[in-house]
């Protein structure tokens, strides 16, 4: 029985693109401060955390029902700190297991995910190509990339559907929410300049959902308050209407 | 695989883009304009992934305008 809570691995380190330093930055200020807005137990592994060893070890210390991963990787791996490989299809996905997995990252939604979902993982949420993103400033580091209009829209709709998830959807329902925020910003970013909402739509396009056998668990959300208020009002109308016929 | 066709027609749509483009691939790494117009006139594994995505968003708009 996994725990509700979430492990994020997130690697940020001279890559000679800027791309993980890019990427990190957004899905730290996305996925951790939403995980910490609804009190969802978390833990990010970042930069040098970020290695295979304390992956698997927090992996079994804390037994995560929900696990985000990011970094480079490939249509049977994902890789995490220096480029080093965190998780390979048929070989060591089985740590996926009873989990929901979103995942950031080239191609590996195709086969690894595949993997995954047959080792017994809930759900598995990545790309099944080239992950593809653009910025309007240069350079990275050591810009802010919290500022980067065009690089905004690539991570705040793949961030959707794990944050979707975190507040109580289904899987299903948090892989719909992110094609919808895919589809918000494309004609935004069209209109700056439509290179960018290219790639946009190639990742709104590559982003596919394996699901398992077993349909994945919903996160208790947060609770709504609207149905109470209105049960506790229709509570309030006799006693009120007792009391005006007293007065 | 694109076709010489594909290539063409994106190199000469990007060489109007602005020139500040910066773009990623998170495996293949950072292009500027001037290093996709390279690839898209070698023709190469990137020139024909970059071909690849464009002609993706083309094919889709042709499907919007329907």
């Amino acid at each position: 029985m996994t725990n509700t809570n979430l492990l994020c691995i997130t690697p940020d380190y001279n890559d000679g693109t800027g791309a993980t330093y890019i990427g990190a930055a957004w899905l730290r200020f996305l996925i951790d401060e939403e995980a910490k807005k609804v009190n969802l137990p978390f833990l990010d592994l970042y930069k040098e955390q970020a290695t295979k060893t304390n992956f698997e070890t927090e992996m079994q210390r804390q037994d995560p029902l929900l696990v985000h991963l990011f970094g480079h990787g490939n249509y049977n791996l994902i890789t995490c700190q220096n480029g080093q490989i965190l998780l390979t299809g048929c070989t060591n996905d089985q740590i996926l297991a009873e989990r929901v997995v979103y995942v950031l990252s080239c191609k590996c939604g195709r086969d690894l995910g595949l993997s995954a979902v047959r080792k017994g993982a809930f759900s598995f949420l990545g790309y099944k190509e080239n992950f593809t993103f653009d910025t309007l400033n240069v350079p990275y580091p050591p810009g802010d990339p919290l500022t980067d209009k065009v690089a905004e829209a690539f991570f705040r709709s793949h961030a959707a559907a794990i944050i979707s998830y975190i507040h109580g959807n289904s899987v299903r329902k948090s892989y719909a929410d992110s094609q919808h925020v895919f589809n918000y910003w494309i004609p935004i970013i069209e209109d700056i300049d439509p290179l960018y909402a290219a790639d946009l739509v190639w990742d709104r396009d590559h982003q596919v959902l394996n699901i398992g056998e077993i349909e994945p668990p919903i996160l208790p959300g947060k609770i709504k308050i609207a149905p109470l208020l209105l049960f506790a009002g229709l509570l309030l109308i006799p006693l009120l209407r007792k009391r005006s016929r007293k007065i | 695989m694109a076709t010489e066709q594909e290539f063409e027609l994106i190199q000469k749509r990007m060489e109007a883009w602005r020139e500040n483009i910066v773009h990623y691939s998170i495996n293949s790494g950072r292009f500027n304009k001037q290093q996709m117009l390279e690839h898209l006139k070698a023709k190469d594994e990137i020139g024909a992934q970059i071909t690849e995505v464009q002609m993706h968003y083309l094919k889709t708009l042709k499907f919007r305008v329907k």
